[in-house]
Order: structure tokens, then sequence, then C-alpha cells
């Protein structure tokens, strides 16, 4: 795990700030602390694969391949203490701060529920399949799994299964976003393509998908989607390199960024700073070497924040609705 | 102009038996009277863009629309259910093709990705894939593995939006990395680990040969005797054997679904030349020529495949039998034709020579290396036409008792069944 320092040099075409250092092999997850500027970034080389903050921002998650979920107390410098056991490794978590409970998602096929201070889950929740994605916003859950399998929960009512739903897309899902208002949520796949699916069968009709992150014929999948906390505004990022901002009320792109033509590049995850002005981060392995891109608001005035800056992750009102005659 | 002024009740409801001997006139009314038809027809002009819930966007929302947008944007995949299974069921819904935006942003397309075909696959609405329909399924079907075929190959897939899948057994690109990087610390050498991949990577996408060239969609009535035919999931079998015993859990699962989704095909293509021709996708990483015609790094595969599938010689799998057979049949010059490919790749991304990587000795960063490149070589593998493959597609044929109808191969049983 790696937590930044002072930003150094610019070298990739979207003149972002890197991360001093990044951990040494690529990096699975990342997460921003709700509290401070802190970012957790989570990397292979222990084959951990997901990371929460706790909403006191003083406490890390980081579960992964070692089936294991460890609570790392960071101001007190303590050891990490295990809270968590599954019986295949663990491909997301998310802490609940409205429950006070911890979520986690395995290949096992279950969601579990912790209450940190005892050692056997509150609840085990039985997935179709194996669990791929995860997206929380209370009281709103959804868990991707294989085969294309989506579960809505009703976290205050987290015991049934709120719906169930094929995904709309045709390829296996990879990343899940719920929206910030709770509607429903955008489900991205490995086909390059991202669905907006509504929760209420009377706003279905506004479900689409759209492609994104492609290149000729290389369909490359969508890594993950992530959604700015004051615009309604998401940003996706795919294996091709790119990620881009999008509107789903206007369907449009907003933003594309500069691709990374680097051998190898990836952009594997984002994650958009919960706070006022918004730090738009995202890792992209090259090679073997991983970093962890973000702008700094800090070196305000230059272009380094550039795809920070309101106007232009903001949305833009809808181009149709005038020409209709 | 008739003698009376006064309109034909009969031309309004549409059936007026006189026609143009009717005495009285025949006009649409001119003032606003209530049409039963009501809600579509005199809106085209209405001022309000939004769709009425009982108009199908007929009139209103229908633009034709000139270039195909690379996004896809405003396709609707209205969520409508399939009879017969346990999923939400929806009241019926918007019409395929409603699209509802008819000015697009063009804004940032200058940079957007090359436009793709305007062949946005048809959201069905009302997807049930009864016999009327299955036409379209089919096409859809085979558009989508014609044209939509994502870089990652071990994927399920399914036609219909919303609808189950036509091919089960997912697996992501954590789960591979992991179980890589688990049979790394369990000291499992490299080639071994490309070796299972190519395996699954194959297995996968003769499931998806399977489809294309029967398109028949689930739903409808997969015939249980292909399951032994095909084996094609339980290629998982070998796998498993290896040992790596705490990934079970998530494997086995694919050996037991798999079979059962595979398209429904008696006449499974045996003995066909091409049977493993995969459609060549023009993939960044497509070579075949490579520069190294040394066995070099991954030439060592010949000795080590057959025994590390050993175990499993005696199952019906197919990538059992497969490689069990490969020394008889296939020369080992066809390995390193796949072996070089990977070679070319690992050159590829690390530009350090390739003896770097035969060092089996395995530290973490050529665990590292296993990940990356195995993943990309699992792309490059689509370019390989193997003749071992086309040997023997599936070899579990000739173990089976009694033949369908279909499935009577048309070569002669290889040596090694001949008793």
């Amino acid at each position: 795990m790696a937590t930044f320092g002072a930003s150094t040099t610019n070298v990739n075409p979207n003149r972002s700030a890197e991360v001093a250092s990044p951990p040494s092999d690529s990096v699975s997850s990342l997460c921003f602390s709700s509290k401070a500027n802190h970012l957790i970034a989570t990397s292979w080389d222990n084959q951990v694969l997901c990371s929460a903050w706790k909403d006191d921002g003083t406490t890390v998650f980081s579960g992964g391949c070692d089936k294991q979920v460890k609570m790392w107390p960071l101001l007190s410098g303590g050891q990490p203490v295990t809270v968590a056991m599954h019986d295949a490794p663990i491909k997301e978590l998310a802490w609940i701060p409205e429950m006070s409970l911890l979520v986690t998602g395995s290949w096992d096929k279950t969601l579990r529920y912790w209450d940190l201070r005892q050692p056997n889950p509150t609840w085990v929740q039985q997935l179709p399949e194996r669990c791929y994605a995860l997206t929380v916003k209370h009281p709103l859950m959804v868990v991707g799994t294989a085969d294309r399998n989506l579960v809505v929960f009703n976290l205050q009512n987290p015991q049934t299964e709120f719906k169930r739903v094929v995904s709309p897309l045709k390829y296996q899902t990879r990343c899940l976003a719920a929206f910030p208002d709770r509607q429903g949520f955008l489900v991205g796949s490995i086909e390059g393509r991202v669905g907006v699916h509504h929760l209420d069968d009377a706003q279905s009709s506004k479900n689409f998908t759209f492609k994104c992150h492609r290149d000729g014929n290389d369909i490359y999948s969508v890594n993950s989607l992530n959604f700015h906390p004051v615009h309604q505004t998401f940003a996706t990022a795919g294996s091709d390199g790119a990620f881009n901002f999008w509107d789903k009320d206007s369907k449009q792109r907003l933003k594309a960024m500069l691709r990374f033509v680097t051998t190898g590049a990836k952009v594997l995850k984002i994650t958009i700073h919960q706070q006022q002005r918004p730090i738009f981060t995202y890792i992209s392995p090259r090679r073997l070497r991983s970093r962890a891109n973000h702008g700094l608001e800090q070196a305000v005035g230059s272009e380094v924040s550039s795809y920070s800056r309101g106007a232009e992750v903001k949305g833009k009102p809808r181009a149709g609705t005038s020409g209709r005659k | 102009m008739p003698p009376k002024k006064e309109l034909c009740r009969y031309f309004q409801r549409g059936s007026c038996q006189y026609g143009t001997r009717c005495k009285f006139l025949h006009t649409t009314p001119q003032q606003s009277q209530s049409n039963p038809f009501g809600f579509g027809a005199q809106t085209s002009r209405s001022p309000n863009p939004q769709p009425n819930p009982f108009s199908f966007g007929a009139q209103t929302s229908r633009t034709p629309n000139p270039q195909p947008n690379p996004f896809g944007f405003g396709v609707q995949s209205s969520a409508h259910s399939r009879r017969g299974d346990g999923f939400v069921s929806k009241p019926n819904q918007v019409k395929p093709f409603d699209n509802k935006w008819s000015r697009f942003s063009n804004v940032n397309n200058s940079s957007a990705p090359a436009s793709r075909q305007a062949n946005n696959q048809p959201s069905a609405a009302n997807h049930t894939c009864t016999a009327t329909d299955i036409e379209s399924c089919k096409r859809v079907i085979l558009e989508d593995l014609e044209n939509e075929k994502p870089l990652w190959k071990l994927t399920c897939y399914g036609h219909s939006r919303n609808g189950p899948c036509d091919i089960v057994g997912d697996i992501s690109y954590d789960e591979l990395r992991a179980l890589a990087y688990d049979d790394a610390k369990h000291g499992k050498d490299i080639a071994s680990i490309v070796e299972r991949e190519r395996n699954l990577l194959n297995s996968k996408l003769l499931e998806f040969q399977n489809l294309a060239q029967n398109p028949y969609p689930v739903s409808s009535a997969p015939t249980p005797s292909s399951q032994n035919m095909f084996g094609g999931g339980s290629t998982i079998a070998p796998v498993v054997n290896n040992g790596f015993s705490s990934q079970v859990s998530s494997f086995s699962q694919l050996s037991g679904s798999s079979n059962t989704r595979s398209a429904a095909a008696p006449n499974f293509s045996f003995g066909q030349p091409n049977a493993f021709q995969n459609n060549t996708q023009p993939s960044s990483f497509q070579t075949n020529n490579s520069p190294f015609n040394t066995p070099g790094s991954f030439g060592i595969q010949p000795q080590h495949s057959p025994q590390s599938f050993s175990p499993s010689g005696t199952t019906s799998s197919n990538n059992g039998a497969i490689s069990a057979q490969q020394n008889p049949f296939s020369t080992p010059a066809s390995l390193p034709q796949t072996g070089n490919g990977a070679g070319k790749q690992l050159n590829f991304f690390t530009n350090e020579p390739i003896s770097a990587s035969s060092s089996i000795g395995l530290t973490n960063t050529s665990t590292q290396l296993i990940s990356f490149y195995v993943l990309l070589m699992l792309i490059n593998l689509l370019s390989n036409n193997t003749p071992k493959e086309n040997a023997n597609v599936d070899a579990g044929i000739w173990t089976k008792v009694e033949w369908n109808v279909g499935e009577i191969p048309e070569e002669e049983p290889p040596a090694i069944y001949i008793n």
C-alpha cells in the first residue's frame, strides 16, 4: 500500500502529477479518504484486491487473495487486525457508515456483513455467482456477479434481495457505480460498453447503453466507473488507456483524456475525491510499474488540474430538446 | 360537391360502403374531434417532446439517425422479460430503436474512437426467443460474435440484454491473475501456467465457435445429449487436478456450468479442418511469423505439458485427451509456434532477452511477468492455427459407446484407440 506524497514530474500526456513512490506491482484499487487528502492504493505484490476507508478517516480496510480483510489503524501505528474471513479471495469491500458495518464480496459467492467487534459475520448473503463488483450508496447497494447477474439490495432490509436483474450488457460485468441520487446504477463490462440502469420500472425507458473505449475493431474493457460528487457526471476508465467523462442525462461525452500510448497501459481504477474541489485519480500500470496519478489543485493555475475543473466535468444541457419540431 | 353538407359518419369511422357515391361529405373532420386512435397521430407537431405513455414513439421521436454515433447513445435497452425465468418481468416497453434523442453532441467526437459499424444490435423488446423469433436471435448472435468480440475472451455471453447467458463460465482478470500468482508460489513453472491458461482460452473459444456455427439461443431447448460431446467445459478438470486446491471452488463452477449451455449441435464440427480457425481479430499483438525460431523459453512446453495433464488422462475431458494425444500427432514444431508467439510477446513488452524468463526460478518479478504476459498471450493465442487442435477436436468421441446420428466422425480413429 502506498500513500502519496508530493507530486513530482509530469510524464504523461494529461499533465497530471504522479505519486512519488508507487507500489512495485500493479495497483489493484484506489480509495480516497473522506476526511483528509489521503489516498490508499493497494497493489498486487501482496495480492490485495480492494480497499476502503472507514468514515472517520483513521482506519483503512484491505482485502485480497489471502481471503481476509485486515484493518489498519493508521493513527496509532498498530498492527493490522484481521476482521473478516471468506472462503475465497475477497474481491470487493465497502464500509457502510450508516450501518457501521463492513460488507465484503468474494469469489466464494457470498456477501458478508461484519461488525468489527465480532469475529463472525453479522449476516451472510448468498449470491448467485462470484462477486465481481460492488457499489454502495446507502441505502442502495448493487452487486455484480459472474454470468451477468446484478443483484440490488436495499440496505434497510439487507437480508433480502431487492431485485435481481440480468445485466443489460452482453458480456462479463466488470464494474459498477451507483447514481448519487440512488435512482439507479451504471454497469460496465469487458466489451467496451456501459449500461445505465434505473431501478424504478417507471423510469426504465431511460435505460440505455453506450459504447466506449473502442479503437477500430479492438474492444477494450471498461475497468472503472465513478461519479463526480457534485455534478451528476461520471468518468469511465478503460483498458485502452483512456478515460472519459460523460453525462448520462444529456447523453454526451464531456471530455476525453489522452490515452497512454505506452505499452501495456491500462487505466484500471479511478477515484474521485469527495470534497470540495475534486481530485481525480487514476492508475495506469505501465509495464510493471504503476503510478497513481492525480491532479492536485495545489498546483492551481497550471493545467495539472485540468480535468478537475468544474466546467469541464459539469453536465451540459440536453442538446436535443430545442431541436424537436 | 355533394349536395348535403353533412359529414359522412361512416367515413369517419373508416368504412363507408357507398364510397364515392356517398351523398354525405367524405372529408376528414375539420374541427377537433375525439380521435379514437388519438395519441400518436396528431401530436407530431406538439411542442411537448416528452414521450407519452401510449405512443410508441412512432411519429414524434423516431428520427432517422443519419450518422452512426460511435457511442451508440440513445439505443434503448428496454428492460424486458423473458418468459419462464425468474427475473423481474416488466410491462411492454418501448419499441426497439426508439431514439428519443435525435441530436447527439459531436462536441468531443473529434477525438472519438473510430466509429464502428452502425450495427447497433437491435435491442429487442419483449425478447422471448420463441420459435418465430429464433431467426432474429440467431442473427443477433452471429452479428455479435462477428463484430463485438471483446479482447478478453474468458467471458460469459448473452445475446439478449437482460436475458440469461448463452455461454456461461466467466473468468475475470483478477481471478486468472490470482491463480497464476498462486501457482507460481507453489512452484509451478511459467510454462505450465501458460499451458493451463491456453487451454482455458481454447475451450472458451471453442464454446464461442460452437455458438457461432449453431446459433441456437439457449432458451430454446438445449439437448442434453450434446453435453458429453463437447466436454468443452470440463477442460477445467485437468486444471483442477493440477492441485491448486484453494481455487477449486471458483473453477469447479466452470466445469459444472459450461457443459450445459453450449449450443445444441449434434453435428458438431467434427473433422472439419477449420474447427479452430478463429475469426482472426486484428489485435495489436497478433503475429505469426516471429523472428524467434529457436524453441527458446517456451519451447520447453513439449516436455512439460503432457506431464502436467497426465493425471487427468483418463477423464473424458476435451483437453485432457487432446494433450495426451499431442505427442503422437502434433509435431513439436507446432508448439514452438505458439511458444514463439508468446516469446515475441514477452520481448515486445520488456525488451529483455527471452532467456531471462526461461530461468525458471520464480521470483517476485517473474510472477509479475507471468501475470501480465500471460494475459496478453491469451490474446495472442487467437492468431494461432495449430494443426494439433484440428486433428482431435473432441477425442472423447472415440470413447463413446454409442453414437448419435450426426456425430459419427468421418475420419478414422487414432491409433491409440484401435485395439
